[in-house]
């Protein structure tokens, strides 16, 4: 009975929300997707200049959370997902065992402080913020911090952690990031949306963990660099694998990206932590439109519409993510993602779009 | 000259109480009229905003006796019962002009303390109206709030008012009991107990049996003549048979003005105005 | 048209027909009100059974233990699930609530009903009932951008410099063997404005509204004769007003769960300033996280299977104690209540 009841849940109720959305446009085709709340802002503008070139396309995005997404992706009740975290193992079976991740954007993640007696901007270094991270650097005259910033005057302040307490794509790709340069995270902490965080307190959202770090002198935190930016919160230099201390930018980020294009995983899933360049930045991750490899589960025509709203973003649609404050592909990691695209069929049978 | 409205701080404690205010003991009156006086009203008005709901009206009530005020509705008398114990100063808009002295004293004057005054006029309302607690805990009530202490003394004085109100033999058993579950006509009396636990010197009844059925009246218009041997009287009622059952004095009242007053059997039987002796023989009211 | 021989027409003096659709109606009103009350039960008892279900597999891996534990480590592989801190935030935060609310709402519906002269109690009133409209995600953002940095930095650091110093009674251990006295625990680590204290106010500014409401309008049903009663007995403004207070206990009481209900059950709010920690501390100034707080962080991210399952046993958690408490104050209820 209570399967039956779930199954009631997860069909009927987006099946509404369609419905609502079907009202006036009958002739049009539907389809719609669901997931990440920080793709949602850039998803939300191409749905808009999409619809202007596609009259006969309409796009739904409900922005529920990554988990969500997935979810819906696995109970086949949506027609994309959007996905700050790329499936498990263990999700991908469940949602069928082939689905196709592509990267549609890229957001990197800064460590923003509040220390406004501190005029020269900080660098950071990987195993430093995990100890911070871990409590074992606790103040901000500690020498490991002194270390990296020789002639800074660092006050003796204690440091007030701060992290997110909803789970997110963001906590995942800093734990990710954590495990990565520090063993000792990997083994007490782990990577996930939400983590068992051995100091701090925790924010809802990038303004709650802003709120955390603007509110004491001493605050420091990991946000997202769209929300950093805009919001004018100072943000650490981080070094990166190479050696190199790194501005959190543009440029940076696309630097990482074609660090690591040479090595991708054959399925994409990954996300850009620490890797070596010159000039690249060493925390971001990809956010990602995720499909099942064939749509056979909807009609032809949704699936057709699908691929080409898709293919819309990866390619005419990139150019509007500068001034939304995300990072768009760099083209050699465009290329990838269009070649995993094409790798969709329905029903066996590879579309035009 | 406005003496009173209803900016008067009722909280106020008694300055100066030596000349006007009422002490809480027994004031000294000096001539043997006064002394048969409880209660002189003198040129008594009182104004609802615009209007005048009493004229005028001069008015002496003596002690130890039973005064009926009579009239049909809207005449003014529970008004005029009010300005008594100051129970007007609680209604937004009305003011008093003229004097109400008790014993005396100008209860209207500066510097009166009014819970004294309240304490000492006792009330005793048309609907029954016990608190909603114990049938001890009612009587209690007023000891407590005038700062009675002890639980012996509280229980001597509760009983001894429970007797007088004649609730005692019905109740003696369940005194603890809610007081809600008496009848009408014991709640009354539970209520008469309740305003006479703290000794006062005056009673008010405000049309006190006009909610109970004819054998809970007969009950308490007997406590009425029970009472009236310690304590003044003042009983408003719109039926004229109890006026003559239970009244020494009785005072007739119309549109606001005091039309007679004087001994019950005389308004009743020979009065001089002959709006009282259309009143009283039914034609109209 | 009117037959001689219907005599049940003529006794209830009304037209056939129109008996017919007042028993029509009479069966309608009582068919929908029944029906109500089965939807009621239904609601609830569906929602029970879904948590259940969805809990089904965390209570069998976790079982007691959930409830004695207070690590919540969903990082998987790792996982591990107590419940035992969120609880204790609820409580803590809970109770602050009601123990700043209360009185404060007493207050204000006495102001209002029996203080303020009509020209102020009306927009008084006006005001509060356009608190409790005020959604809980804008009491949150207040909370942490306005409340939570001036508590941070006058209240709490006030009452810190005041209590730190204060030992009188000991109570237990810090980690590292320092014993921890009572009040001085109640500020141990410093002012940070992201704690319980900060939880438990903006609790208090929620619930402020609806116990004041329904005080009110309970205050309004004190009968005009008890009031003359207790004056015409020479009470004075202050002892009458208990007198209702007195009268209107069980009312009050009510608002009081009323208000408790919304407290155990808030979320946005809390969330924004209360720390989200798992950790239980005796410090007013620790970070905690609460039953309801934990579901709206994690439950959209759960995404595997056990770290799912123990998000409904939460939910159950919740569920249960909100009808524990409840029930509870019904038998309290109950034993206030004049009989």
């Amino acid at each position: 009975m209570f399967k039956a009841f779930h199954k009631f849940l997860m069909v009927a109720a987006p099946a509404a929300l369609l419905a609502i959305g079907t009202v006036g446009t009958s002739r049009a085709v539907e389809i719609s997707g669901a997931g990440s709340t920080f793709v949602a802002p850039i998803m939300y503008k191409w749905m808009k200049i999409f619809q202007k070139s596609h009259p006969n396309i309409k796009v739904d995005y409900e922005a529920i959370g990554s988990g969500g997404g997935i979810n819906g992706l696995i109970g086949k009740t949506i027609n994309f997902c959007g996905s700050d975290a790329y499936m498990s193992n263990a999700q991908i079976k469940q949602a069928g065992g082939a689905v196709l991740h592509m990267p549609e954007v890229a957001g990197p993640e800064v460590m923003s402080y509040n220390l406004p007696m501190v005029h020269k901007q900080l660098v950071m270094n990987g195993k430093l913020i995990a100890d911070i991270y871990l409590g074992e650097v606790t103040r901000w005259n500690d020498p490991a911090i002194k270390k990296l910033n020789p002639g800074v005057k660092l006050p003796d302040l204690p440091i007030l952690v701060a992290h997110r307490s909803d789970g997110s794509g963001t906590t995942f790709i800093f734990t990710g990031y954590l495990c990565k340069v520090s063993p000792t995270w990997k083994k007490q902490v782990g990577q996930s949306t939400s983590v068992n965080w051995p100091v701090g307190r925790g924010g809802k959202g990038n303004p709650g963990v802003a709120a955390l770090i603007e509110k004491t002198r001493g605050g420091l935190g990991y946000l997202e660099y769209a929300y950093a930016i805009t919001g004018h919160f100072p943000v650490a230099r981080l070094i990166n694998k190479d050696g190199y201390a790194i501005q959190p930018s543009m440029p940076s980020v696309i630097a990482a990206q074609k660090a690591v294009v040479e090595n991708l995983p054959a399925d994409l899933r990954l996300h850009i932590i620490n890797p070596s360049g010159k000039k690249a930045y060493p925390i971001s991750g990809f956010t990602y439109l995720i499909i099942d490899r064939d749509l056979g589960y909807m009609s032809k025509t949704k699936a057709k519409a699908t691929l080409e709203f898709i293919h819309w973003i990866l390619t005419k649609g990139q150019k509007y993510a500068k001034t939304m404050q995300y990072i768009r592909l760099g083209p050699a990691m465009q290329k990838k993602v269009l070649a995993q695209l094409a790798k969709a069929t329905w029903k066996g049978q590879h579309l035009s779009y | 000259m406005i003496l009173a409205d209803t900016s008067t701080d009722i909280s106020q404690k008694a300055h100066g109480a030596g000349t006007h205010g009422l002490t809480g003991t027994v004031p000294v009156t000096t001539s043997a009229t006064a002394a048969r006086q409880a209660v002189e009203v003198q040129n008594l008005e009182v104004f609802y905003g615009q209007h005048r709901a009493v004229h005028n009206v001069n008015l002496k009530i003596n002690h130890r006796e039973v005064t009926a005020f009579i009239g049909p509705s809207g005449c003014g008398k529970s008004t005029i019962l009010r300005c008594f114990n100051r129970m007007n100063d609680l209604v937004k808009h009305c003011r008093v002009q003229g004097s109400v002295k008790i014993h005396g004293a100008d209860i209207y004057a500066r510097g009166t303390d009014v819970m004294e005054l309240r304490k000492r006029t006792g009330m005793v309302f048309q609907k029954p109206n016990p608190f909603p607690k114990s049938i001890h805990e009612n009587v209690a009530y007023p000891l407590r709030i005038h700062g009675v202490r002890g639980k012996a003394v509280i229980a001597e004085k509760v009983e001894k008012s429970l007797r007088l109100a004649g609730l005692w033999d019905e109740v003696k058993d369940r005194l603890h009991a809610s007081a809600l579950s008496l009848s009408g006509g014991q709640q009354q009396r539970l209520c008469i107990a309740r305003a006479i636990a703290v000794d006062p010197d005056v009673l008010l009844m405000d049309e006190p049996c006009s909610a109970l059925d004819p054998i809970a009246t007969k009950t308490i218009e007997s406590l009425i003549n029970e009472l009236s041997k310690t304590i003044t009287i003042v009983v408003v009622t719109h039926n004229m048979h109890q006026a003559v059952r239970v009244a020494h004095q009785t005072a007739f009242f119309y549109m606001g003005n005091l039309v007679e007053t004087g001994p019950t059997d005389k308004i009743f039987h020979n009065p001089v105005q002959h709006q009282t002796l259309a009143y009283v023989t039914g034609q109209f009211g | 048209m009117s037959e001689p021989t219907n005599r049940s027409s003529i006794a209830s003096g009304s037209h056939p027909r129109h008996r017919f659709f007042r028993g029509v109606l009479d069966r309608l009103t009582i068919g929908l009100s029944m029906g109500g009350v089965v939807m009621m039960f239904g609601i609830l008892l569906l929602i029970f059974a879904v948590l259940l279900n969805g809990a089904w597999m965390a209570i069998g891996h976790i079982g007691w233990k959930f409830f004695t534990t207070s690590t919540w480590n969903p990082v998987p592989g790792m996982d591990k699930y107590g419940v035992l801190a969120f609880a204790y935030g609820t409580a803590v935060t809970t109770f602050i609530a009601l123990l700043l609310a209360v009185p404060l709402s007493i207050g204000c519906a006495v102001f209002i009903t029996r203080l303020a002269p009509p020209w102020l109690a009306a927009p008084v009133s006006f005001l509060l009932e356009l608190l409790a409209a005020i959604p809980s995600v804008v009491y949150g953002l207040w909370g942490a951008f306005v409340m939570s940095p001036w508590l941070q930095t006058h209240f709490e650091m006030w009452m810190w410099k005041a209590l730190r110093n204060i030992k009188w009674i000991p109570v237990g251990h810090y980690p590292g063997h320092r014993t921890e006295y009572f009040p001085a625990n109640l500020v141990h680590g410093g002012p940070s404005g992201s704690d319980f204290l900060a939880g438990g106010l903006i609790l208090t500014i929620m619930i402020l509204p609806i116990i004041t409401a329904i005080t009110r309008d309970v205050l309004q049903q004190f009968p005009e004769e008890l009031e003359q009663g207790a004056y015409g007995l020479g009470a004075t403004w202050w002892q009458t007003t208990r007198l209702a207070l007195t009268y209107c206990r069980v009312g009050i009481f009510g608002a009081a769960v009323l208000g408790m209900a919304r407290a155990i059950g808030e979320t946005m709010a809390v969330v924004m300033v209360i720390g989200n920690t798992d950790r239980i501390s005796s410090s007013l100034f620790a970070g905690g996280q609460t039953m309801a707080g934990v579901f709206v962080n994690e439950f959209l991210e759960a995404d595997h299977p056990i770290y799912l399952s123990a998000m409904m046993y939460v939910a159950l958690t919740l569920l249960v104690s909100a009808l524990l408490t409840n029930l509870a104050a019904r038998v309290l209820l109950n034993r206030i209540a004049p009989s």
